[in-house]
């Protein structure tokens, strides 16, 4: 699905390089969340057009917080390739981004739905908090995991719980206790998604070679470094934060053993949290009408791959 | 596998789960939710048997479960009334006196637990990052437990307190207007002094004034206005104390809809709230000293605590976030700030007695 234009006053052909911009932008992307849309849509027998709109919607805000976020933490490298602000210029990155989420409120507010419109404004709100209060904590080396939680909550799992609402939504499917399950569920995904994320910045399940020591070499404490630097003075955390490499990483921690036991402490509290995501998932499945009930089939090997990085077959 | 069991407002087992009468060997544990709603639909619980629950040794549970570290907030003001009624040798009866403390201290442990246990029936406690109230969300105790101990202690209070209305009809009219007041602000009907704007104001009355003058009248003495400002420093004090915990959970207790004065300042204008507030308090516990104590404590313990206020007004104006650690130090450097305020104070009126004693024992020999 090519969900580059829902309306033909998207990208007109007056702006070339604000739709070169778009091209570089999302070539490589796996479009997850376009991908999840689609499924949700599927079982909710969505029409081409919403399931467009919504995918579009969606991955729409996912590139412009790319956007804004390379031009923020000063990023030269999007998926391998120049960020935009190094190739177009830091003014061209923000105004691109700006216009993808200007689309996404012409689109959706052309759709009618007032509901969907609300609750898209309120996801970009949360997000913009999230980023505002991430670049708050750049440098901060005993930050918690539960702060950092209320963070990616905002930032990362927002973008999750849209796509598991919005299709409710544009449905006319407002039930309460669906859509507060809904939330639960996805912020559980969008948690693990980042937690997992975080993991590859330590070589853990790292099967797209991210960079190594990435986020803390930026000056960014993830969750899994909160998580494992939990109880160390102020030392060891001088020793953690200077690491080059991770053997120097798992000494400030107190050699490689121990590094190996955070790692399996940090997926045993992350287990915890799939298998209350499966709970919710049987309660969602008693809910849910029975002609969109197997959704929940689909819904469930997610933790797999976005928490376990495990490929579907 | 960990066995969760989500229940809704509407199912008829809700308060029992929440309660944890549902079972007499399992216990329900209340699972922490980012997705903060005030109207609270649904709870999901982690049910785990409860010979598996590790608890602490008994000495490690009881203070916990008593909220021991929070008791100075009763004794301080007996120990000071008790102080100032010595070194003006005010005529005491200690009978009474000591009634009235131990009233008091039913009265505070019971208000403490039924906080504890509306936070919990609320969800509030668990929105806090830092929460302190382990028996109930590590499954020590039951919620009912909490509830009932609360209402034993208030009842052990009311009991210990009739010689008193008994003896001093005044303190009975004192507790009273105190309930009058309560009522006018609409502290029973919400259960909680916290959550809403100005409420604060019966914390400080509760905690200051009325404490004190309720301790002046059951030694058998008149109110004087020295009991009075003493109370109005220390309730004071207390209120700061409950701003900076608030000041502390902002970010998160905003995302849930929470309206304390210190939300509805919002972070930057609470900073500077608090930045004048303590000032004002620093001045006013001068102005107490300048009128009612020695010269020198007077001089002496202002500068010092005008000393350490400095830095940490400083690094306060510094802080630009809700989260991370920069906050938690500021909140940290305020705690501690109060609590030298508290030994300093606790220290001059050591030093009170001893004067007291030395000038005893000359007039013995």
């Amino acid at each position: 699905m090519d969900i580059k234009v829902y309306s033909a006053q998207d990208f007109p052909a007056y702006l070339p390089k604000l739709s070169r911009l778009y091209d570089d932008l999302f070539s490589d992307g796996k479009g997850f969340r376009a991908k999840l849309i689609a499924v949700m849509a599927r079982h909710l027998q969505l029409d081409h057009q919403r399931q467009l709109l919504l995918a579009q919607t969606i991955e729409f805000i996912h590139n412009a917080s790319l956007l804004h976020d390379d031009l923020v933490d000063r990023s030269p490298l999007r998926r391998g390739k120049p960020a935009a602000w190094t190739k177009y210029t830091p003014e061209y990155a923000v105004l691109a981004g700006d216009y993808l989420l200007a689309r996404v409120m012409v689109n959706l507010s052309s759709h009618g739905n007032i509901h969907l419109v609300q609750y898209t404004a309120e996801i970009i709100s949360d997000l913009l908090e999230g980023e505002w209060l991430q670049d708050s904590v750049i440098g901060d080396f005993f930050v918690s995991l539960e702060q950092l939680d209320r963070i990616h909550n905002l930032k990362t799992a927002s973008l999750f719980k849209w796509c598991l609402r919005a299709p409710f939504i544009a449905k006319q499917d407002q039930g309460t206790e669906l859509h507060q399950l809904l939330n639960e569920c996805g912020t559980i995904l969008g948690q693990l998604f980042q937690r997992s994320d975080d993991l590859l910045d330590y070589n853990i399940r790292n099967h797209e070679g991210k960079a190594i020591l990435g986020d803390l070499k930026s000056g960014y404490l993830n969750s899994f470094g909160a998580f494992a630097s939990r109880g160390l003075d102020r030392n060891a955390i001088d020793q953690m934060v200077r690491s080059k490499n991770l053997d120097d990483f798992a000494k400030a921690l107190g050699g490689h053993e121990v590094f190996e036991k955070k790692v399996n402490e940090f997926d045993h509290i992350n287990q915890e949290m799939i298998d209350l995501y499966q709970h919710h998932l049987k309660r969602l499945e008693q809910i849910l009408p029975a002609s969109s009930r197997s959704l929940v089939s689909d819904l469930k090997p997610l933790t797999d791959l976005l928490y376990w990085r495990k490929s579907r077959s | 596998m960990i066995h969760y069991k989500t229940v809704g407002k509407s199912d008829h087992d809700f308060l029992s789960y929440l309660e944890g009468s549902f079972s007499k060997t399992q216990r329900a544990l209340p699972i922490q939710s980012l997705n903060i709603e005030s109207d609270q639909e649904t709870i999901t619980f982690r049910l785990v048997e409860i010979k598996e629950i590790e608890r602490p040794s008994y000495f490690s549970l009881l203070p916990e479960i008593l909220k021991m570290r929070t008791w100075l907030y009763a004794f301080f003001p007996m120990f000071l009334i008790f102080v100032k009624n010595a070194a003006d040798a005010e005529p005491l009866h200690f009978f009474s006196y000591a009634l009235a403390c131990i009233a008091a201290l039913f009265t505070f442990l019971g208000l403490q637990l039924r906080n504890d246990y509306i936070d919990y029936i609320r969800g509030s406690d668990r929105l806090r990052l830092n929460s302190q109230t382990k028996p109930l969300q590590k499954g020590w105790l039951a919620a009912w437990q909490v509830r009932n101990l609360s209402w034993m202690f208030l009842i052990l209070a009311a009991v210990v307190s009739l010689p008193i209305y008994w003896m001093w009809p005044a303190v009975l009219y004192l507790v009273l207007g105190l309930v009058a007041v309560a009522v006018v602000f609409g502290v029973f009907k919400k259960s909680t002094y916290k959550f809403e704007k100005f409420h604060e104001f019966f914390v400080f009355l509760f905690l200051g004034p009325a404490l004190f003058a309720g301790l002046q009248l059951s030694m058998g003495d008149s109110l004087d206005k020295e009991t009075l400002f003493l109370g109005g420093i220390w309730g004071w004090l207390c209120v700061f104390q409950m701003y900076i915990k608030n000041f502390e959970d902002i970010a998160t207790s905003s995302q849930y809809g929470l309206k304390n004065t210190i939300n509805w300042l919002g972070f930057d204008r609470s900073k500077v709230f608090l930045k004048y507030n303590w000032l004002a308090f620093v001045f006013a516990f001068f102005i107490y000293h300048w009128f009612f104590a020695s010269v020198f404590s007077t001089w002496f313990l202002t500068a010092v605590i005008l000393f350490w206020t400095w830095p940490v007004l400083q690094k306060q104006m510094a802080v630009s976030s809700p989260l991370g650690s920069s906050h938690l130090q500021n909140i940290k450097r305020w705690k501690s700030l109060i609590v030298l305020v508290t030994i300093l104070w606790f220290l001059e009126n050591l030093f009170y007695i001893s004067s007291m004693w030395r000038w005893l024992n000359l007039k013995l020999s």
